[in-house]
């Protein structure tokens, strides 16, 4: 098997969503910020600093809760934690590449003082929200809770921490080094889970079937 | 009847003993409960019946996006799943009560913890200011706004569940829900149902019987759709809510069950 059959396979397991929601999420701020001054200008930095990372941390969850045959890859010599940051690389790179893209675009379109700001507390909290969303994940087995924490994170950032904290490296900082924390012990979580023999990938749903779409 | 009756107790309690659904709402009822204890729009209020109606917006805003998003999964994974949909189809039960129970059963699971929390911050404000005016204020607004809400959000999460890849639906479901409950004119440079009779939020029944205040309703917008509050517009508000979980929760059991003889 050669690595190019290797890293496609690895895309496919993460499903169009893995794509789909950060591009998508990228193109909705950039619309936002595009729109309009005035009014508008408020939803667009809202939306330009919350929405990428928002739909990175989803598709995050979404792609660890996705695995169907967990006692395959436990029965395999590589270790399941590692299989799991290595999926992970696809989401991140393309959330990435979209962030990039867009910084670049809103800065040409000049609507922002100080885009470098924006992009700091953008980049911050994406992994702030993906490390919460994969520590929820392994720890209900679903990727509901990672949703409700993503959201409620998100809002109470908008609400109640952008009048306490100023934006650009206060928040980023301390953002990036938590939610890097919270990834390791998720990444931990699946390890333990691994051991017990638990599965992943129940959804909210009682019934038993294949892993969550 | 008695079977649908049946069906919601045993889903309500499997939701229990899974604490998922939990695990979902938890973090946003706790977001609504800390905002209610410090934000200007909801402690500002001298009335302190007008402070449990804005608390009730939030709450409405909030939890019960929650409950919406911890249940997108339902019809997909009824329709997806292998074995216990078998088993549930040789019961004396039809499948319309089967998936209207699957889905009202963990509703109700997800609906305690946040009526509970309620319940108590109009405990607390009801002894702190000596009236009962609160107490009232949160029943009325539990019945008549966040159940309807929740009905309509689980109905429609759960169709878009089924049509999209979850984690999508589960995107697509925050987005419409803000832009259809806390997207007023002024700030939205596209149409928005916010403040409009057809608006989840709910905003003519806490105002006209929950005492919120008064810019909940029409949020400062003007047109047909947004007339001025009384009885007749909050049971239409109401009513509207209701007719659109019925339509979202039909076509989601039609589509969950079109999916079903595909892949059979």
């Amino acid at each position: 098997m050669t690595t190019a059959t290797w890293w496609r396979h690895e895309v496919r397991r993460c499903g169009r969503q893995a794509f789909a929601l950060p591009v998508l999420a990228a193109l909705l701020a950039y619309a936002a910020v595009a729109a309009g001054p005035g009014a508008g200008m408020l939803l667009g930095r809202s939306l330009m600093s919350c929405a990428l990372p928002a739909a990175t941390a989803l598709a995050c969850a979404a792609v660890v809760a996705r695995e169907p045959m967990l006692e395959l890859h436990l029965s395999l010599p590589t270790a399941y934690p590692r299989t799991v940051t290595r999926r992970l690389a696809w989401p991140g790179a393309v959330a990435a590449a979209a962030a990039l893209a867009l910084a670049a675009s809103v800065t040409l379109t000049g609507r922002f003082s100080d885009p470098a700001t924006v992009f700091l507390e953008m980049a911050g909290l994406a992994v702030l929200l993906s490390g919460g969303a994969m520590l929820a994940t392994a720890r209900f087995a679903s990727a509901a809770p990672a949703t409700g924490l993503v959201v409620a994170a998100v809002l109470a950032k908008l609400l109640l921490l952008d009048r306490v904290v100023p934006a650009g490296l206060a928040q980023a900082l301390p953002a990036s080094a938590t939610g890097i924390w919270l990834a390791a012990l998720a990444l931990r979580e699946f390890g333990r889970h691994g051991r017990a023999g638990d599965r992943l990938g129940r959804g909210t749903g009682p019934h038993h079937g294949i892993g969550e779409a | 009847m008695t079977a649908l009756l049946w069906i919601l107790r045993y889903e309500a309690l499997m939701a229990v003993r899974r604490p998922v659904v939990w695990g979902a709402v938890l973090p946003l009822a706790l977001l609504s409960l800390l905002l209610s204890a410090t934000w200007p729009a909801v402690t500002g209020h001298g009335d302190p019946a007008a402070r449990l109606g804005a608390a009730a917006v939030l709450v409405n805003t909030f939890c019960t996006l929650g409950v919406g998003l911890a249940l997108t999964d339902r019809l997909r994974r009824a329709s997806e799943s292998r074995g216990m949909p078998e088993l549930l189809a040789t019961t004396p039960t039809g499948p319309l009560p089967r998936t209207a129970g699957s889905l009202a059963g963990p509703l109700l699971t997800a609906l305690a913890p946040v009526a509970a929390l309620l319940l108590l911050y109009a405990v607390v404000v009801s002894v702190v200011e000596g009236s009962a005016a609160p107490l009232g204020s949160a029943l009325v607004s539990l019945v008549t706004a966040v159940l309807p809400a929740a009905l309509l959000v689980t109905a429609f999460a759960g169709l878009l569940g089924v049509l999209l890849p979850v984690a999508a639906a589960r995107a697509a479901t925050v987005v419409v829900w803000l832009w259809a409950c806390h997207f007023p004119p002024v700030f939205s440079p596209v149409p928005t149902a916010t403040g409009t009779v057809l608006s989840p939020l709910a905003g003519y029944p806490l105002v006209a019987w929950a005492h919120a205040p008064e810019v909940w309703a029409a949020r400062q917008g003007t047109g047909a759709l947004r007339p001025a509050v009384g009885d007749a517009t909050a049971l239409l508000n109401v009513a509207l809510i209701l007719a659109m979980a019925v339509v979202c929760y039909a076509l989601g059991h039609f589509a969950a069950r079109v999916r079903r003889h595909a892949a059979a």
